[in-house]
This record gives C-alpha cells, structure tokens and sequence, in this order.
C-alpha cells in the first residue's frame, strides 16, 4: 500500500483564508504525477498533533503563526520510519517551534530543514508543495506503487479507406445525396454511405436511392446491391432511377388511391424489365445485377394520405405518423435464424413481387417516412426500442433543424457514423413535413 | 449516430485431439496452425470486429483451453499431447459451451452467428462418443453454421466422423505441411465468413396477381 499525503496548512494570517477545496485542487495539480497516492488536505488546528494518520504517512506542515498548545510530546510518539513530516513556514511562525520541529524530524530517511516561503501568498503555497513534490520523487523507490505490467498492445490491422476507381465503366460515387421539394409541401432528401467493407478493399458502394416528385405524388426508392454480384451497384442504381422515372412518367394528372396500385406495379416493372435489358445487352448474367428494392409512393391529402409500397429484400421502411405512432409498412425478408440471407429483384418472377404491393389508406398525416438498407437497420435493432431515439429523434435533432439544401449533408453525417461489426454500405432516404 | 454498443459475433470453436499419439511434430504444428489461424484473423480487420475463437482440447478428459473471447483478447493456448481420445467428452464440453457462451436470438434483436467448429484428429475415440453425438446434434444440429471434421493419419476412424458431421476431411498423416495445409484453409474459412454472404431463393412461375386493393391500416396489428 502508498502511503498517504497529509497534508496540514495553517489558516491564520492570510488577507483571503485558504479554503480547502482550492487547497485539495491544488494539490492534485501540483502532484498529477503521483497521482495514484491518496491526499488528505486540513487546516492547522489545536490537535493537528494528536490528529495525524495512523497508516503509512508523508505529512506536510504550512506554519503561519506560532504553534499553540502540548503539540511537542504527541508528534514525537507519532514520528516514525512509517511516519514522515516535513515542514515549509511562513516568516509569522515562532522560531522556536522551527526549531524543535527540525531537531524532531532530523533523523529521517531524507531529512530537510524547514523549507521558508517568501510571502504568505497561494503561488508561494504552491511553491512549498513543488518542493514537498521533489522531496516526493526523491523518495521514489518507496513512493511508486506496483503498477501491473503494461498490456500488452497487439498492432491490429488498420480500416483502410481507398477511393473506388472512378475510371470505371460503371463508377458510381463513394457518397451520394440528393433533396427534392415534394407535394403538398413535402420534402425528400436522400444519403448513401460506403460501408467499411468497400472502403477497405477500394471497391464500390453498392447501395442506391433515388427521389422523385409530382404534382400529387412523394417517390422513393432504396437499394442494396448484392455484394456477392459483379455489379451490384449498376444493378442498384438502375433498380431505383428506372423505378421512380416511370412512375413519374406514367403518373395521371389527378390521381385517385385507386392509381397507386397500378403505379407500384409500374415502377416493380420498370425496374425489372431495365435489369434484364440491360443483362442482355451486356452480355451478362442478370444475377450480377442482384439488388433488393424498396419502393414508396406517398400520396398526400389535406389531412390524411395514401401510401403504396412494396419491398424486395432487407432493409427497412417505416413511418412515424403526427400523433407519433410508428408504422412498420413492409415486412422485410431475413432469414428468421440467421441473417445474411436475402431475396433480390430479379430472382423470382416479377408477378411474385406484384403480389407483394401494398396500398394503405391513414387518417392522419405522415411526419416522417424513412426508407433504409439493412446496413442501417441492422443497427437500429431492437426497433421497438431504438427506433424512436436512434432514427425519429435522431433526424429531428440532427437533419430537419436545417433548411432543405443542408440536410442532405447533415443526413450524410448523420449515417456514417463508425460502429463495431457495422461494415455495410448505409443509405436513408426520407419524406418529411416541416 | 447513437446505436447501442453490440456486436453480433461470429464464434469459431476449435477441437483439437491432443492425445499421446499426436506428441512430437503434430502437436507443434497444431499448436502453431492455432497461432497462424489467430495472427491472420489478426490481421483482417472484419475478423478483428466480429470473430470469437475458443479451444476445446481433448485426450484422457476434454477440456476447454480457451474461453470464447475475440480475436484481441484471445490467448493461444500451450498445448500438451498425451494420454487417449475423449472425443465424446469434448462433444459433450462442446455443447456445455455453446449453450453459455452463445447469445440466442431474443426478440427484435438478433444473437449471435451461427458457430463454426473445426475437429482436429487422428485416433479413433475411446469413450463412449455415440450418446453425446446423438445429444448434440438433436440439441443443436441444426444452429450450427459449420461443423468440419479432419481425420488425419492410419489410426483414424472417418466412418465415426461422418456420424457427426457430413463434412469430413481425411489426410493420410499428421506431417506438419499437413496440418499447416488445413489450418490455412481453416482460417480462410472463418475470414470469408466473416464477412456475410447472401444467397439466392429458388425461382418458381406464378401466375399474374390481381392488382393491389387500398387497405385502411388497422392499428390493431
């Protein structure tokens, strides 16, 4: 065990009495170094002598004024090779009492003299607790506790993060956003973050998202490129762009619910028939195109909206509504054991994800819908608890404060952040009111 | 973005036979196979974040060597050859750890990855091996992610390997290129795993559905 720093400065004579708190403060700063050792910090008082600590103890005494009091008999009993005093004074203290107390603590290991401060100020205090300090350091081999062996630090592998080749055929960027001005005073902003994988080996993300407007209708589209095929990201990216263009094309100029329906099928076909086209034409097997969709027309009304969606894949879609009830408007596919697994666009026939398609009718307003790949949702698990905090409170704090243009770079920050055992491409797309 | 400090992991177990008949060059090259499979997994920063190794030896008893811990904190074990072939015992010490170390799937949160096991040996067992077999694997057959087992060298039984799992390697001795071989392709195995991998569904005609309907949202569900 260290011994224990005492610590007894005598409160008579100064213009402002020191106080303890800034004494123990001071201390502390004057001794980080030391900093394992435990400090006791007290004014001088008529039982300074019989109050002094029974275990292993360096003591320091600050004389102001002339002792009082029997304190001779009682220091004498407490000094010992286990328990160390030394003194710094002031020029108010008794000579006298100098004295005695250098002939007391003459015999001890490193013996000092009574150590004398110039003025009766807090930077000469500190002074004598510099020169208690070396005393300290002196008295090193004692002082230092055993501390453990240093861990042992093995030198891991750093995350590397290398620009995909923007050279490429089909380069897509690292980071992408986009913000469009919806319907109905809507607003649609997107982010997509290349996840640590990618980032390492320099290859590229593989996520998509794209937006989309018209007079009546909110459009989003998210993707996940299979990471297992070639070109997952063009898959992706076509996947979300020819969705959301022919909806927007194909749109009728006063829709009515009945329309949403039929326009989810139109952007699942677009979507569909572009990845076998473009297969074709390539040369390539349309499985390295394998991507997941999801896909979210949002028709609003004065007071209440339409929804149409559907999902292939992982991922996340869900909306938040006024009142603050929180819809889970797709079911994603996962493996119920195991995750890892997934269904892609253009793995089963196109008439399987029709019948996916879904049209929701809600009586109230929508605040916030958000349409997320899995490298996101996998770290919002357990949604009934982290969804509110982690995604509704984390947008509102973070991303809707700002006007429309910054967002898209608030909403950027706000999903790269680093996680452990999170290395997916993420990418949120959001539709909100303000 | 403020996510809740949890990482699905990826645990490895490994089995290593080191009864008397491995003493020598064999259980220096499983000892360094097991150094080789953590320096790599050290160097694979996916690895680094989401693999946990533990050792389960096996001679007279089993014993595990090495608690489930992440590649960083993982210590690889001394080993020592001698005595006979518990293999039932480390089945049975097997599944003992799964069932503490592994945290199961709960609701809304998914636990972790399946295990994957690798059994090294070159002896046929001798304690009663069956009924820890048959226990495991109605106990936990079908949670596992991989279950590899190698037979190595003349003595080994691989017909009582297949019964416990279906993925047997043989090889016809226990040289150190050998053994260096299969730990090589073990510790590929884990670093491919541990990044994740999707697959495909099967593919099936259906017939064109009818289109959507509007459906008010029932807040009951």
């Amino acid at each position: 065990m260290p011994p224990l720093l005492h610590f007894v400065v005598d409160p008579r004579g100064w213009t402002t009495p020191p106080d303890t708190d800034v004494l123990i403060t001071l201390v502390q700063a004057r001794l980080r170094n030391l900093a394992s050792l435990d400090v006791q910090v007290r004014l001088l008082d008529e039982h300074w002598a019989t109050s002094l600590p029974r275990p292993e103890t360096i003591a320091l005494l600050v004389l102001a004024r002339p002792l009082v009091g029997d304190w001779q008999s009682a220091l004498q009993a407490w000094l010992s090779e286990r328990h160390l005093l030394y003194v710094a004074f002031f020029d108010g203290a008794a000579l006298e009492d100098l004295r005695q107390l250098a002939a007391l603590t003459a015999t001890q290991p490193i013996p000092r003299a009574p150590y004398r401060l110039l003025a009766q100020t807090m930077p000469q205090l500190d002074a004598a607790f510099a020169w208690f300090e070396s005393l300290l350091q002196k008295m090193q081999p004692v002082l230092v506790p055993e501390s453990p062996p240093p861990p042992v630090r093995v030198a891991t592998t750093r995350w590397r993060n290398l620009p995909s080749n923007a050279q490429d055929a089909y380069a897509y960027p690292d980071q992408f956003t986009l913000s469009v001005y919806g319907a109905h005073g809507y607003r649609l902003v997107g982010a997509s973050h290349r996840g640590r994988t990618h980032a390492h080996h320099g290859t590229f993300r593989d996520d998509a998202f794209a937006l989309g407007a018209t007079p009546h209708w909110n459009i989003l589209a998210v993707a996940d490129g299979a990471g297992t095929a070639a070109l997952a990201r063009v898959g992706s990216n076509l996947a979300v762009s020819s969705a959301v263009e022919a909806i927007r094309a194909a749109a009728p100029p006063s829709p009515t619910p009945n329309d949403l329906g039929r326009a989810v099928w139109t952007g699942l076909e677009a979507a569909y028939r572009t990845l076998f086209d473009f297969a074709s034409a390539e040369y390539l097997a349309v499985s390295d195109l394998n991507t997941t969709l999801q896909l979210l027309i949002h028709f609003p009304l004065e007071t209440s909206c339409y929804v149409g969606v559907v999902h292939i894949g992982d991922g996340l879609v869900v909306a938040e509504a006024v009142d603050g009830q929180i819809y889970s408007l797709t079911e994603p596919d996962t493996d119920p054991d195991d995750g890892g697994r997934t269904f892609f666009l253009t793995s089963a026939p196109l008439n399987e994800w029709k019948r996916r398609a879904r049209v929701y009718q809600f009586d109230e307003r929508l605040s916030i819908v958000a349409l997320m790949t899995d490298g996101l949702s996998s770290d919002l698990e357990p949604y009934d608890e982290l969804l509110q905090p982690n995604l509704f409170g984390a947008l509102r704090q973070r991303v809707l404060c700002y006007p429309l243009p910054l967002r898209e770079g608030a909403l950027l920050s706000l999903i790269s952040y680093e996680r452990r055992g999170s290395f997916d491409d993420r990418t949120l797309a959001i539709l909100t009111r303000d | 973005m403020n996510t809740e400090d949890y990482v699905r992991r990826r645990p490895v177990y490994l089995l290593l036979d080191t009864s008397g008949s491995m003493r020598g060059a064999p259980i220096q090259a499983v000892q360094q196979g097991v150094a080789m499979i953590h320096q790599e997994l050290l160097n694979n920063p996916h690895a680094i974040e989401t693999v946990y190794l533990s050792v389960i030896t096996f001679a007279d008893s089993a014993q595990q060597v090495a608690r489930l811990a992440s590649v960083e904190e993982f210590k690889p074990p001394t080993l020592r050859a001698e005595g006979q072939t518990a293999l039932g015992a480390a089945i049975t010490l097997l599944e003992q750890a799964l069932e503490r170390e592994l945290i199961p799937n709960s609701e809304g949160r998914k636990g972790d990855y399946r295990p994957l096991i690798f059994l090294l040996t070159d002896g046929a067992p001798t304690d009663d091996w069956r009924p820890a077999v048959e226990r495991f694997k109605a106990r936990r057959g079908n949670k596992i992610g991989a279950f590899v087992a190698l037979g190595c060298g003349t003595n080994v039984n691989t017909e009582t390997l297949r019964e416990i799992t279906k993925d047997v390697l043989y090889m016809k001795d226990t040289s150190p290129d050998a053994l260096k071989q299969f730990f090589r392709w073990v510790s590929s195995s884990i670093q491919k795993t541990s990044q994740r991998i999707e697959t495909r569904p099967e593919e099936g005609g259906l017939e064109a559905p009818p289109l959507p309907p509007v459906m008010k949202w029932d807040r009951s569900t």
